[in-house]
């Protein structure tokens, strides 16, 4: 019984099993097999680099200034909002017939203002220096990345629609927004720097980084 | 740990240290420097040049945003690298979700192909298009192992997965590579009978 192709890779790479060493000393064909995975190793190796296209670098700067742009319309969109929001409310309040809002929890429009303030207060724990973010792992680092492509997305989504989305809609996006950003804080934010843990609060939530 | 595809170069202290505070000329140096082994490792990790273009940009928008928090405690290469190989992972799975993890089926115009005068140029030719042809995960696999150097455990760690996954899909790539390349091989080597003994395996 020839050993299997993981067998003779394992002896290929230095490792594997005494008795599938003992085998393919005497065995031609499992020696020419290891050999030839060898030879593919170093066919492998021997590729050539290939060349990136030409004005890779400005692009990419582009595309971080438009990032950023989008990112700093983001910001003035949710001060416009929340400036808004505070203008029902004060307005509301103001009334010589104010009564307290009602209607679901969801639907009020101070969930809309703790939702931004939530999200402000990860965002600022996010560029906090003392939180590290050494992206060790690669599995660590695809779960930042696809973390931030989900952020991305509702980003995208709030710039696009400005002012215009309903209501339930937009308590949905900044609901997602900051779990999105509480996920994120989880992933990056493992130690602060001494030896301690990021604490922070989620709509009066207290909670620490894992 | 190897260095064929130029992760490894020499990157001084003090352009590093400048990069991370945003300095522009040391951070255009650092793309210089990494641009064609990050775009060299992204086309080889998913088989397409397209894929490859969009794995560098987003790596370096990446590098960018993450450099100030890199703590300069492992290779600089060995850090790139792990940002371009959990591009290229976020790539195929969501890749996965359109299409079952079969082999590809080469392009017409592959059909069309015909051998190099030189046979090394050739054997390039035959490996990169069996490479694209490979499954996704064992394309990956086989090329962060034998190429990039990493190890079962490393491999393993990257897919979340178990090193008997790695070790699987390796000998997967290899028995598939084997099958397509041979022939070929056969025919410069006529006295080679390593094609039968390989039919004979399977």
């Amino acid at each position: 019984m020839h050993p299997t192709t993981e067998n003779l890779l394992a002896l290929r790479d230095g490792e594997g099993a005494p008795e599938h060493r003992r085998h393919v000393l005497q065995c031609p064909e499992c020696a020419r097999q290891v050999a030839s995975m060898s030879e593919l190793q170093s066919e492998l190796r021997g590729l050539p680099a290939l060349e990136p296209p030409a004005g890779g670098w400005e692009r990419i700067l582009a595309e971080q200034r438009r990032q950023q742009r989008a990112r700093r319309a983001l910001v003035w969109a949710a001060a416009a909002a929340a400036m808004l929001v505070m203008a029902v409310t004060t307005g509301l309040l103001l009334r010589p017939d104010a009564t307290p809002p009602s209607g679901p929890p969801a639907a009020r429009s101070d969930d809309m203002a703790d939702l931004m303030n939530a999200s402000r207060e990860l965002e600022m724990v996010l560029r906090s220096p003392s939180l590290r973010s050494p992206v060790l792992r690669p599995a660590e680092a695809a779960r930042i990345v696809a973390l931030e492509d989900q952020l991305a997305l509702i980003d995208t989504q709030l710039v696009a629609a400005g002012g215009g989305l309903p209501r339930s809609r937009a308590l949905a996006l900044w609901s997602g927004r900051v779990e999105l950003l509480d996920e994120l804080v989880r992933a990056r934010g493992r130690y602060d720097g001494r030896g301690g843990h990021i604490r922070y609060a989620v709509n009066g939530d207290q909670r620490r980084a894992p | 740990m190897t260095d064929a595809s130029g992760f490894f170069a020499e990157v001084d202290d003090l352009v590093l240290a400048r990069a991370r505070r945003g300095d522009p000329g040391a951070l255009e140096l650092l793309h210089a420097t990494f641009a064609r082994p990050v775009y060299t490792l992204g086309c080889r990790l998913t088989g397409a040049a397209e894929a490859g273009e969009d794995i560098l940009q987003e790596t370096f928008l990446e590098l960018l945003r993450s450099l100030p928090s890199y703590r300069g405690d492992g290779a600089f290469g060995s850090w790139l690298r792990r940002i371009v190989v959990s591009k290229a992972l976020m790539r195929t799975r969501r890749a996965r979700v359109r299409s079952v993890e079969e082999p590809r089926e080469i392009s017409d115009s592959a059909g069309a192909w015909t051998p190099a005068p030189d046979r090394r140029w050739q054997l390039r030719i035959d490996l990169d298009r069996a490479l694209a042809r490979l499954p996704d995960v064992a394309r990956m696999v086989v090329w962060l192992h034998d190429v990039e150097g990493l190890t079962h455990a490393e491999i393993a760690e990257a897919f979340g997965r178990s090193e008997s996954f790695s070790k699987s899909q390796l000998a997967r790539a290899h028995d598939r590579l084997q099958q397509w390349l041979v022939p070929e091989r056969s025919n410069e080597h006529a006295s080679d009978d390593r094609e039968s003994a390989g039919a004979a395996r399977r």
